[in-house]
């Protein structure tokens, strides 16, 4: 088979940090591996995480029911602009250091580093708030059964306690590395969604059954139009979720085209809830002595859910359970964003370096967390939940504030230097309105909570003379240099073998396998590894962690063919099952060979948890080898049931057989009545398809019986099997089907599962960035 | 209905419409700018303000 000339593949998806150290011979590239559908749900999540849920009723006690309307209205017209501006930034500067990135990116001398200021205090604040709320819920919840009635739950030391508890649980959480990403991260986000839907569906119910509902929107603005303005800067941390998604920048698949989306996208989903479940909470009120706005200004924060409760059976019980989830979830995504922005001041020299301090054990910025763990807990502990609430949206409008007069300095510097995936429309009247909007929402909140502008002037303030005390002179303002990886000529051969390694005792023999099919397919192997990153610790810090992985390809290129062209990647990622995707989605590989253990640590998983999901979703051709014994196979066995991996199987078993001089065996389990001529009539196609059929010694028949037992018995005879998956229904958790996985599990030989890919994902796979 | 009513209705429909169609709009400048080899601010002004032919080509 000749070479061909191939375009690189998508080279600019592949970033490679100037400050990354490469070995010779040894790419390193990020991993990339985020698609449109779970960075719009980061967005939503961290939006929905809880703050509309005690906003909301909050804020209808304060400005009525019309005004919580007006307020969520104007607000997502507001923070459109300022996503629009986030859109643009992210689209131009796609780093991970989001606005902090961006205004360090436009302005010199204390900007940069009073916005990183800002958005730790902000993140570590909002944090505050989503533990409050979590124990104004869970206690609220408590209360609702009879027993627990006369323990002082309503006691506000109690409340704090329990904030303080939950605090700390998930600071321990993010110090051990863990985090709800992902997969999980989106299934949470939908579920809570599906709760604002299921209110809103009751609400529209209720107006329809009750019309004289509608009579709770009057008086329709009780405290006059000025109270709109303090709900509006108050509920503002509701609408705070581009951060979030503008951080991605690192990992997602396409950041010029998907950031903007997502920013819109998430607005659009999170504006358009919040306005029908404002609608929907207040006609589900039922009639009372008093007007409403001043029902819900008697139960405060919980009066959102008791809206619920009268309006829907279990309503109550679905809001504090949809609550107790969606707080835990953003109380964790702060936290983390929190540590980040520490990490990241330590790292740049605006504070201590000492706050850059990576723990070798749990690879978390343990110093950043632990100072954002006092501001948490400080904040959740001293201050009522109005004030930690004015807080923290006071410092997201100053903050958003910063990111606005950026995108004004950015298109003015840098405009016809930089690649933009977005431009906003109606340049500069959008941000212009943004800026002037957000001050006098910040300003306005003196009125909603004068402690919160205290607290937050004192570390403004604080944050200047630290800047001109100490910062100044130490700091490294320039950003270290992102650079695009310019494109370069390769020649690569048109089959790939894709062999991710991480235990260097492995690598021999995944090569030795990866080898003998790749000379058979004139092909070339890409050895790759991951060097894993935890959540919380940005992913350019990678190079602390990436001894091992190239310890890995090292051991793996050790035994490497001199008759094979060789390719060697370390690639950097939270996840290695989804970096090993989209390594292949990337380099366009068409095989993948997986070493297993033989069995699974978690009981989630079939195989582990790398191997699963790679084999359900890479998109190409892949094998797990059980390795098992150190014995060149002269003998192998292949059951065959006739499904469309049995040919693939033999394919790889004929390989496998040319190269180390062995015999192959296909045998076929009977099933009950059925003939070995019908069988015989069935297997005839594959076995044809395999072309040269001298190397298949015998066609055995056996059975009727356990298919897994008469397997495992026969195998003693070999010392290999090869066996492709099965077919099996499609909701199903299975990897291989479970013939195949027994077989794994209970042969002590060594075991090969062959999955082709038939290119059957679905739409849904695709759209969930899998 | 107060005046208070309908001119709190007004705001909230002119708000909400506003919004969806920036939504829009801006969504649109993503996909053009995505099909098209524009990058720089120069470039995508001259892509925007092209007008586009029967095949959506510009």
């Amino acid at each position: 088979m000749a070479e061909v000339e191939r375009e690189p593949a998508n080279y600019n998806a592949r970033l490679r940090l100037s400050v990354l150290e490469r070995s010779e011979g040894i790419e390193a590239e990020l991993s990339r591996d985020l698609s449109l559908f779970p960075i719009t749900m980061m967005g939503v999540g961290m939006m929905i995480g809880a703050g509309v849920f005690v906003c909301t009723g909050i804020s209808i006690g304060e400005s009525g029911p019309g005004g919580i309307l007006i307020t969520f209205a104007l607000n997502g017209l507001i923070a459109l602009f300022t996503g629009m501006s986030y859109a643009e930034l992210s689209s131009a500067i796609p780093r991970a250091g989001g606005g902090y990135d961006y205004v360090r990116e436009s302005f010199r001398g204390p900007w940069g580093f009073i916005t990183g200021w800002m958005a730790w205090f902000a993140s570590s604040v909002a944090g505050s708030l989503y533990a409050i709320t979590f124990s104004l819920y869970s206690l609220h919840f408590l209360k609702s059964f009879a027993i627990f009635h006369g323990l002082g739950l309503e006691n506000v030391v109690i409340e704090k306690i329990v904030a303080g508890i939950i605090a700390i649980i998930f600071i321990y959480i993010n110090y051990r590395g863990a985090s709800e990403t992902g997969a999980a991260g989106s299934v949470m986000t939908v579920g809570q969604t599906i709760t604002l839907a299921i209110i809103i569906i009751g609400g529209v119910v209720t107006v329809f059954r009750q019309p004289s509902r509608l009579e709770n929107f009057t008086p329709f603005l009780p405290q006059g139009w000025g109270k709109i303005i303090v709900t509006m800067g108050f509920t503002y941390i509701a609408f705070e979720g581009y951060e979030v998604i503008s951080r991605t920048a690192e990992e997602v698949i396409s950041p010029k085209r998907y950031l903007p989306k997502a920013i819109l996208y998430s607005l659009l989903i999170v504006v358009t809830t919040y306005l029908l479940v404002a609608f929907s909470v207040i006609v589900g009120v039922e009639g009372q002595r008093q007007d409403a706005w001043e029902w819900f200004h008697q139960r405060g924060a919980t009066g959102f859910s008791d809206a619920v409760a009268q309006m829907l059976p279990f309503g109550g019980m679905l809001v504090i359970i949809a609550v107790i989830f969606s707080s835990t979830s953003a109380l964790n995504a702060t936290t983390y964003s929190a540590t980040r922005v520490a990490f990241a001041l330590g790292r740049d020299k605006y504070l201590p370096p000492i706050l850059a301090h990576i723990s070798k054990r749990t690879r978390i910025p343990d110093v950043a967390l632990l100072f954002s763990a006092i501001i948490i807990l400080g904040t959740a502990v001293a201050l009522p939940v109005e004030d930690v609430a004015s807080g923290a949206s006071i410092m997201f409008l100053l903050t958003f504030l910063l990111i606005n007069l950026s995108v004004i300095k950015v298109r003015q510097d840098r405009g016809d230097e930089l690649s933009y995936g977005y431009i906003m429309p109606f340049f500069p009247y959008i941000p212009i309105i943004a800026i002037v909007a957000q001050l006098i929402l910040a300003i306005w909140l003196i009125d909603m909570s004068i402690i919160a502008w205290i607290v937050a002037g004192i570390w403004i303030i604080s944050g200047f003379v630290l800047y001109y005390a100490y910062s100044k002179g130490r700091a490294i303002e320039e950003e270290e240099v992102i650079v695009l990886r310019e494109a370069k000529e390769l020649v690569r051969k048109e089959y790939q073998v894709l062999v991710p390694v991480a235990n260097p005792a492995n690598a021999a023999k995944l090569m030795d396998y990866a080898t003998r099919i790749a000379r058979a397919k004139d092909g070339e192997i890409l050895i790759m590894s991951m060097a894993i990153v935890p959540e919380q610790t940005p992913i350019s810090e990678a190079r602390q962690f990436v001894t091992a992985s190239e310890a890995a390809i090292n051991e793996a290129l050790q035994h490497a063919s001199e008759d094979i062209p060789i390719h060697s990647t370390v690639r950097y990622g939270h996840n290695p099952s989804r970096g090993i995707i989209g390594a292949v989605r990337e380099h366009e590989s068409d095989l993948v060979i997986l070493g297993w253990r033989g069995h699974s640590l978690l009981h989630d998983f079939t195989l582990g948890s790398t191997i699963d999901p790679v084999i359900e979703r890479a998109n190409c051709d892949s094998i797990v080898v059980k390795l098992g014994s150190d014995v060149q196979p002269k003998k192998i066995l292949v059951p065959i049931a006739g499904g469309p991996h049995s040919g693939f199987a033999l394919e790889i078993a004929a390989i496998m057989a040319e190269s180390f001089d062995a015999e192959i065996t296909a045998i076929h389990v009977l099933r009950r009545g059925t003939t070995e001529q019908e069988a015989r009539a069935i297997l005839e196609p594959i076995l044809e398809s395999i072309g040269d059929k001298t190397k298949i010694a015998s066609v055995k028949f056996i059975g009727p019986g356990d298919v897994v037992d008469l397997i495992i018995a026969e195998a003693q005879d070999y010392d290999m099997v090869i066996i492709g998956a099965t077919l099996e229904g499609l909701f199903r958790r299975v990897v291989f089907g479970s013939i195949p996985e027994r077989i794994g599990k209970e042969s002590d030989k060594i075991v090969m599962m062959v999955k082709k890919n038939l290119g059957l994902r679905s739409w849904v796979q695709k759209w969930l960035g899998s | 209905m107060s005046v208070e009513h309908l001119v709190g209705v007004i705001i909230i429909a002119l708000a909400y419409c506003t919004f969806c169609a920036l939504v829009f709009y801006s969504n649109r400048i993503v996909e053009k700018i995505h099909k098209s080899d524009a990058g720089t601010l120069r470039q995508i002004k001259r892509i925007l303000s092209s007008k586009e032919n029967d095949n959506g080509e510009s």
